[in-house]
């Protein structure tokens, strides 16, 4: 009694109340220094979060047990707490039960599926096709937990689940008999403007094609080859792809510009040249995939497959500016077919240039050098390590901190830092006899192959994807504009749902602030894509929060109980001993 | 005594009053008048030719007027001269560092179009960096904000050069309208004409192409637009706000100190008050949508409900006083909604904003809440002052408190209600009740403050100067909720009610109000009180 009596005391609530609105003070404000997510996961997703709001329904419990019997000034206060609690109740039943995820579909394209805000694990035996899965539970420390056994002691743990990690790379100088690989570490500075910034450059990094060259503001930082002088030129205009068998000495070449229809057979040496793609100015698009930048010939590329007599084939894909390109990412059973390939295009030959700010270090055999250009005019001259040297724009100067003739990057996955913006990542170990035999981190939707004994299994995070008992496809989407302009006054989209189980088809059109509504469903329009490339989608936000109702009516109960101890004198004692 | 108050009144009002003439008369002497409305089609609304160029031209030059002249002479002079856009040092950069960054003489604010060209590439990649940071939802630095803006800004003076901003033509079956500039015909032959009449001095000639180009456009659009058009321009020559919160000012000297001319000063009040409101109404009406998408609406409903409140309480207790505190603070907010940088100009909607019942009922119920809490703070202020000078007999303070208690209830319970109307209308609109958003968040920490003084007083803790104090802190949490989170903090999902600046004035007010609170605390608590 004495225990209620002090848990259901005003005093206790007052403090409890006070708590709760510092507590949020912090949150605001450390989530305007830190973003959103720093909030979440530090505030409100926390337990003792939870615990804190446990104590007001308990508060409120008890003070509410206190009063009984309860007279007719309680009336007020009755109605006011049982409100809260009826609140409370209901926010903890969407939380608990409730779904909350994405649909996204292409207009004439249909799903069925939500992708929710939550990861999950697959291990994926190739040889089985089985396919295990594990939810993912943020935490911050190391915890071991055996995900599947493998037999004779043998054993996949998740070890580690970040949700702000970064990859972050180590690069170093490789060990002898690596081969020729420039990176420069350069630091900017400019009291000026404030800054002191350090990066790397490095000329081929297998994982990021663009590791050689670094866009900051208003700059561009590129590690280039040096221009190979008294080179061979090609002439003007030239773009011709050359295949030379080197058993039979047959040589085929295929003009790019005006790729002949069919297949290109090379001599009489029985291979053929099949489905040749040239890309002027190739570039790395979405998916790793290779797509035309302009039809410049900035970075020419030519894709093609090569088939034997017998019909066995390889793919392959050759860069103009890189010749090595391929030798690097040689595949496996790559090169079996004994043939020779020359790409060779009048490339641009490039320069910095414009009224960009730009530097450019280049690489050569023995000696760096650098070219910094702007409005302003051009600098260059000798690069060394450890040496200053002002660009030329503004007050802005660099040193090169380290030159590797040998570079070998190495990925590690960090924590972020609180400014930057990570994602998930999941360290698991392939176990021996209680010792790890091999870690490896898993970023989302970057499947890997881990070898484990006697084989192979494939490991991949990626969002959890659950089944909506109907299917929503996507007839037009439309972005209304305010007359005259491209601002949007609304975006909707004609969709179908369709319900397999009642074979039911209900056609409607969802737009911003008119969702439709299905079995508990609500399905609203969230955003949209306009594509020229893929076309139109809408992003649909759908959810299904059973505790609503609940929120709703507590909400009612509370404020009609509000007025009632404000207002309504007969109805509005607080107090347990009162006249 | 009385003759000393009438002395200081009258030349307050008469100084105001001239002040204002003169601003108003200014006006009247320029030519072109009939230009102002001409129905131009701007921002997705089709809005008098005044509100257009006020609208680009303060977008551009963060000024109302510029070398003196109303917008709508600049705009003219600027149409009828091919260069002036290009060649027109008006453009504001009111960021020193980002005027050293671009390399542009550091002694200046405004810069022509033309001067910043070369500059151009680094306006657009600042422009570029702060909002991919923005999409990353990582602050962007001040240069690259700036950076921004001015980037926005050299578009519009682009679209003005290209003449693609004067959409003045209606096309019979099309909803978008065409600039005389980019299209041939007879239609854009006559307002080239008519803008060279100005251009060399005709006047008379061009007020009465500009009547009869006016005329047409209204015909063609069967006078879909007429009566707004007339409404808004109506409302900057009227400027109903300004005058309000000079009557405002007006009527709280009289009650405050000539207790005894209660007739002249429910008059004030109640000029002030229909100004007010009808001032409000002209903007439902021109705008078609309630009067609190913007800060600006909100300050001036807020400032209304504040009012309304205080009226009525002053009705039902048979006395002037909460009028005449109300009154007090509407001038005061009405001049910091003219002083604050926060887009009096009457725009179109996002799309979340539009139409939606269940938004208008949460945002008008929530900012009433503030104008009651308002009320609350300026009673508070009242009680404190008269405690100070001991002008407040025990009795006295008990009824002051009892009313400061009332008007917090009734604060809370709008409050409560607004901020769970605000979640029904996110749950009608992105499916969840409670995202712990940082307005819904701070809005729930203003309700558990509130709640905390209504607990207080119920367990009868808080004394009558306590609550009086609670009022005036209580107002500092509306405040962050209301002013704070869009501009201190910058994020959520609720910064359309964007912008930035200001600032200076808030802070100016929550140093004055912790000079007062501190000077306050201190003396009550200086030397120990005789218990009676």
């Amino acid at each position: 009694m004495t225990l209620i009596k002090i848990l259901g005391s005003l005093s206790f609530a007052i403090a409890l109340i006070a708590v709760l609105a510092l507590v949020l003070i912090a949150s605001t404000s450390l989530e305007s220094l830190y973003g959103t997510s720093f909030a979440q996961k530090f505030f409100y997703e926390t337990g003792w979060f939870d615990v804190l709001l446990g104590l007001l329904v308990v508060n409120i419990v008890c003070s509410t047990i206190l009063r009984f019997p309860f007279k007719k000034k309680h009336t007020g206060f009755i109605i006011t707490h049982i409100g809260i609690l009826m609140i409370l109740a209901g926010s903890f039943l969407t939380r608990f039960f409730g779904v909350d995820g994405q649909i996204m579909v292409f207009e004439g394209e249909q799903q069925a599926q939500i992708i929710q805000n939550k990861y999950e694990l697959l291990l994926h035996s190739p040889e089985t096709g089985h396919v295990e899965r594990f939810d993912l539970a943020v935490r911050a420390g190391a915890r071991r937990q055996t995900l599947k056994n493998l037999g004779n002691g043998a054993a996949i743990t998740l070890d580690r689940v970040w949700d702000n990690a970064v990859e972050k790379n180590e690069i170093a100088e490789g060990p002898p008999g690596t081969p020729p690989n420039p990176a420069v570490e350069l630091s900017l500075q400019s009291e000026r403007v404030g800054l002191q910034n350090n990066f790397w450059l490095v000329k081929n990094d297998p994982l990021d094609p663009d590791s050689g060259e670094i866009s900051m503001g208003p700059a561009t930082f590129a590690l280039k080859d040096k221009p190979v002088e008294g080179a061979a030129t090609i002439p003007a205009g030239t773009a011709q792809l050359i295949v030379r068998s080197d058993k039979t000495g047959d040589e085929t070449a295929v003009d790019l510009k005006n790729i002949p229809t069919g297949d290109t057979p090379i001599g009489k040496s029985g291979f053929r040249i099949v489905g040749i793609q040239y890309y002027p100015d190739a570039r790395v698009g979405e998916n790793n995939q290779i797509v035309n930048g302009s039809n410049e010939p900035v970075n020419p590329a030519v894709l093609f497959h090569i088939y034997d007599a017998e019909g066995r084939h390889e793919r392959h894909i050759r860069f103009a500016l890189y010749p090595d390109f391929e030798s690097m990412h040689e595949k496996e059973g790559q090169g079996r077919f004994a043939l020779s390939y020359d790409l060779r295009v009048d490339a641009q030959k490039e320069k910095p240039s414009g009224s960009q700010p730009a530097l450019w270090i280049y690489a050569g055999k023995d000696s760096w050098s650098y070219e910094s250009r702007s409005s302003q005019g051009a600098m260059n001259g000798k690069l060394e390590a450890g040496k200053t040297y002002a660009t030329g724009w503004m007050d802005f100067k660099f040193r090169a901190e380290r030159l590797l003739d040998h570079a070998v990057v190495n990925r590690m996955v960090k924590q972020a830092d609180k400014s930057e913006k990570g994602g998930l990542a999941v360290q698991i170990a392939i176990m021996k006899d209680g010792n790890v035999s091999e870690t490896e981190w898993l970023l989302a939707d970057k499947p890997k192959a881990l070898s484990i004994p006697g084989g192979q299994i494939l490991a991949a995070v990626r969002q959890k994807v659950t089944d909506v008992p109907f299917s929503l496809k996507l007839k037009d989407f439309r972005k209304v504009d305010y007359p005259g302009t491209h601002q949007a006054a609304s975006y909707e989209s004609d969709v179908s749902l369709h319900d397999p189980a009642e074979n039911l088809t209900i056609e409607k059109t969802i737009r911003m602030n008119k969702p439709l509504d299905y079995k508990g469903y609500r399905i609203f329009q969230s955003s949209y894509i306009q594509d020229p490339a893929q076309g139109e989608a809408s992003v649909f936000t759908v959810s299904k929060s059973p505790g609503v109702f609940l929120i709703y009516s507590g909400a009612c109960v509370l404020f009609s109980g509000v007025f009632m101890v404000f207002f309504v004198k007969p109805f509005s004692s607080l107090m347990t001993k009162e006249n | 005594m009385k003759t000393k108050n009438v002395r200081f009144i009258l030349p307050l009002l008469l100084v105001l009053g001239t002040a204002f003439m003169l601003s108003a008369c200014d006006t009247e002497s320029r030519h072109g008048r009939s230009a102002r409305f001409i129905p131009v089609q701007h921002n997705g609304r089709v809005k008098s030719f005044e509100a257009f160029s006020r609208q680009v031209l303060s977008y551009v030059t963060e000024r109302e007027t510029w070398n003196r002249k109303p917008a709508y002479v600049v705009m003219l002079e600027s149409m009828s001269d091919p260069n002036a856009f290009r060649k027109n040092p008006w453009i504001r950069i009111g960021y020193r560092e980002l005027v050293s960054y671009l390399g542009l003489p550091e002694d200046r604010q405004f810069f022509s179009y033309e001067e910043l060209l070369p500059s151009a590439d680094r306006i657009e990649s600042l422009a570029r960096s702060s909002q991919a940071k923005r999409d990353q939802d990582v602050r962007p630095t001040k240069l690259e904000q700036k950076g921004e803006a001015l980037y926005s800004h050299m578009l519009e003076v682009k679209q003005l050069i290209a003449g693609e901003t004067f959409k003045l033509i209606p096309v019979t079956g099309q909803q978008d309208w065409v600039s005389p500039y980019l299209v041939s015909g007879a239609r854009s032959d006559e307002f080239k004409n008519m803008i060279r009449s100005f251009h060399e001095g005709r006047y008379g000639d061009f007020e009465e192409h500009a009547r009869s180009w006016t005329n047409r456009v209204h015909e063609e659009t069967a006078l879909k637009y007429y009566r707004k058009i007339r409404w808004e321009v109506l409302y900057y020559d009227w400027r109903p706000f300004q005058w309000a919160w000079m009557l405002y000012l007006a009527a709280f000297l009289v009650i405050a100190f000539r207790k005894r001319a209660k007739f002249l000063g429910a008059m004030l009040l109640s000029a002030a008050f229909s100004l007010h409101t009808m001032g409000l109404l002209l903007r439902v009406l021109i705008l078609s949508r309630p009067p609190v998408s913007n800060m600006y609406e909100s300050m001036i409903f807020m400032n209304w409900v504040l009012m309304a409140a205080a009226l009525v309480f002053s009705m039902v207790r048979r006395n002037l006083t909460v009028a005449g505190v109300g009154a007090f603070i509407s001038a005061l907010v009405m001049i910091y909604a003219d002083l604050l940088p926060i887009d009096p100009s009457l725009e179109v909607l996002v799309p979340v904003l539009r139409s939606n019942y269940w938004l208008t009922i949460h945002v008008m119920t929530i900012v009433s809440s503030y104008g009651i809490f308002g009320l609350a703070m300026g009673l508070g202020h009242r009680h404190l002052i008269l405690d100070w000078r001991k002008k407040l007999p025990k009795k006295e303070a008990e009824q002051s408190a009892q009313l400061i208690h009332r008007v917090i209830q009734v604060g809370v319970l709008l409050l409560g209600i607004g901020t769970v109307l605000g979640g029904v209308w996110a749950n009608e609109s992105w499916g969840r009740f409670w995202g712990w958003d940082p307005k819904e968040t701070w809005a729930l920490i203003t309700f558990l403050g509130y709640l905390i003084v209504v607990h207080l007083r119920y367990a009868k803790i808080l004394t009558a100067f306590g609550i009086a104090l609670s009022a005036v802190l209580g107002f500092l949490l509306v405040l962050m909720t209301w002013y704070g989170v869009n501009f201190v903090l910058g994020r959520g999902l609720h910064s359309y009610g964007q912008g930035s600046g200001g600032m200076g004035w808030v802070i100016l007010y929550l140093a004055l109000e912790a000079a007062f609170v501190a000077a306050v605390l201190l003396k009550k608590y200086s030397r120990p009180r005789k218990k009676a």
